[in-house]
């Protein structure tokens, strides 16, 4: 085949590559920059529980604690339960996280539904030690 | 950010020292060793800063002490070795650009910088990038980093099992190590550690195949690789999928480099072999990945029955043994059992048989790649093919098929495992066979791009000739 031939098609074939190489990121990048508002709620999520000063202090010197939700969290299914532990768990750390309630006096309830927590609290013998929002909770044990 | 950036300079400087203590690699052209060696300086200080993790002394000061150190010792080894390697050394190759391979390299280097600030846009609204970031890799680099390490052991506790307490270390040690320079752990960091993966995994790629095929084949490459949405996108994911597509596009452009250099052939393939075990550190498709090689090399070896093929595997061994005695370390210490091998059993094997995960698992390999590359790119990469065929069948890549039977084991090890896994299958590929994809996407994309340019040139060649 011709020189000038291959010449002519590779420089096409990089064009095109060109073409795709760089219309996807401006694309994307003109839609990121007219709408900057946005950030991932989940990086929100983490930064109110890590950067809570009561529940740090309250968990300072602690390896374990419980971890409860009002809904089932499947780590082989997903879901926002799942997703809150995750993102609860990584806010956390070096603390773990443990779904096994048995052991542990103190526990993070993360409930869907604020209406639930004082219902379990009642039915453990629980009380709120820390109120990180709405549905977040640090509770321990009563009489103390 | 600032003293993030500056840990991965030390990084680099570092693995240039170590790389240039190998005779015969000072013939590469300088991007190929400058990318080399921040991923040889990578994987050193990670493993550094792990000992530190094993020794208690993880602290951020010990660990930045102990980098200079390294890097220290690093310089005066090299400024020692340097008048050997000199006299061993052939007359560097220098190649001339001429205006269309200068406009390739131009356009190249756009596509990368739209490529990278749409990145880090992206990084701007998802700050904790992909799920498994979070879950996985940047939890256990907390574990790494808080208390000056004291809790490390904790990322391999049973309660996280669901955070795969058995995955190798070299990412998250890496970013615990940002942290200890940057002073906190900030989002930052790991999404800087992931681009960077993301550019070097451009740059080896381009730097080799130049080296391999030439600047136009190079280009090409590079633009096909940003051109790739689904590998474009996990730039700034912060999982361990693009840092291991690097290391095992290192082992496989090494390896071809060997095959093309001929007399540097033993250190090279000990450089590949350090590559397939840095991946080996970095997730474990990596391990299987080094075992392929290692069958492709002896059973080479043994087909042929030459000594030289057989130093190869024995040479990619010793470069790997440095990585995979570390990681031995790793899950013989600390490591918890892998949630894959402890749902497997002997029954698992009957899923062999089952016609229905056989088309469902090829289903989906077919959707990944649409997913990965996309239509419009898919389409071009046929053109080339089907160009480079008509033009001419006679030119090869030395090496390129030794290539691609260590892709097509690496493959098939994922068709295996998903095909006796005891998750829902639907629900495993879904979560995963994107990201096995990207890990291979770069060598494949060298390997093809090499042999259409091998095959364009032989039938320019016949051209001329007749």
């Amino acid at each position: 085949m011709n020189a000038r031939v291959t010449g002519v098609v590779s420089t096409s074939i990089a064009v095109l590559l060109w073409l795709l190489a760089v219309v996807g990121p401006a694309y994307e990048s003109r839609h990121r920059l007219e709408s900057e508002a946005h950030v991932d709620p989940g990086a929100h999520y983490v930064a109110i529980i890590a950067n809570h000063p009561q529940l740090s202090d309250a968990l300072r010197d602690r390896d374990v604690i419980g971890y409860v939700s009002d809904e089932e969290i499947d780590i082989r299914v997903g879901g926002p339960a799942q997703a809150r532990y995750y993102l609860s768990q990584f806010a956390l750390a070096p603390v773990l996280l443990d779904l096994d309630l048995e052991a542990h006096e103190l526990r993070l309830l993360n409930f869907a539904r604020s209406e639930a927590i004082d219902p379990y609290l009642n039915r453990n013998r629980l009380r709120r030690l820390v109120d990180v929002s709405d549905n977040i909770v640090l509770a321990g044990p009563r009489g103390r | 950010m600032l003293f993030s950036i500056l840990a991965l300079l030390v990084s680099t400087g570092t693995g240039w020292c170590l790389l240039h203590l190998c005779a015969g690699v000072q013939n590469l052209p300088w991007l190929l060793r400058a990318v080399l060696s921040c991923g040889i300086g990578l994987v050193a200080n990670s493993i550094l800063m792990f000992c530190c993790l094993m020794l208690g002394i993880a602290d951020p000061v010990t660990v930045m002490i102990l980098d200079a150190c390294l890097f220290a010792g690093a310089i005066a080894l090299w400024l020692r070795a340097q008048p050997a390697i000199e006299a061993k050394l052939a007359t560097a190759t220098t190649t001339h650009r001429n205006g269309s391979d200068r406009a390739i390299a131009l356009a190249t280097s756009v596509a990368v910088a739209a490529s990278a600030f749409a990145s880090l846009l992206r990084y701007r609204a998802e700050p904790l990038g992909f799920w498994d970031g979070f879950a996985i890799w940047n939890l256990k680099a907390k574990f790494f980093y808080f208390a000056g390490g004291a809790h490390w052991e904790r990322a391999f506790s049973d309660i996280i099992t669901w955070s795969h307490n058995d995955y190798p270390f070299l990412l998250p040690a890496g970013v615990a190590r940002l942290w200890n320079y940057a002073g906190g752990a900030s989002t930052a960091a790991p999404a800087v550690f992931s681009l960077v993966f993301f550019l070097l995994s451009i740059a080896l790629a381009y730097g080799a195949l130049r080296q391999l095929a030439g600047e136009r084949a190079a280009g090409l490459c590079a633009l096909a690789l940003l051109a790739s949405p689904a590998f474009a996108g996990q730039a700034v994911w912060q999982v361990a999928d693009i840092p291991l597509a690097f290391y095992l596009l290192g082992a496989v452009c090494l390896l071809l480099l060997a095959k093309q250099e001929g007399a540097a052939t033993t250190t090279l393939t000990r450089l590949a072999g350090f590559f397939a075990g840095a991946g080996a550190l970095t997730k474990n498709e990596g391990l299987l990945f080094a075992l392929a090689i290692v069958v492709v090399l002896a059973a080479g070896a043994r087909k042929k029955n030459e000594s030289s093929e057989s130093s190869d595997w024995l040479a990619f061994a010793q470069g790997a043994a440095g990585p995979l005695f570390v990681l031995a370390i790793m899950k013989l210490g600390y490591a918890g059992e892998s949630d894959l091998a402890a749902d497997f059993g002997v029954h698992s094997l009957a899923r062999l048989l089952e016609v229905g995960r056989h088309t469902t698992i090829m289903a989906s390999f077919g959707q990944t790649l649409l997913v990965l590359a996309g239509w419009p790119l898919l389409v071009v990469l046929a053109g080339v093919a089907l160009w480079s065929r008509f033009a001419a069948t006679t030119g090869t890549v030395a090496g390129l098929p030794i290539a691609a039977a260590i892709l097509a084991i690496q493959l098939l090890g994922y068709y295996g495992v998903y095909l006796v896994t005891e998750r829902d299958l639907a629900w495993h590929l879904g979560t995963s066979n994107l990201r096995l994809f990207v890990q291979l996407w770069p060598s494949f994309l060298v390997l093809f791009f090499a042999q259409t340019a091998a095959q364009a040139s032989a039938g320019v060649d016949a051209s001329d000739g007749a």
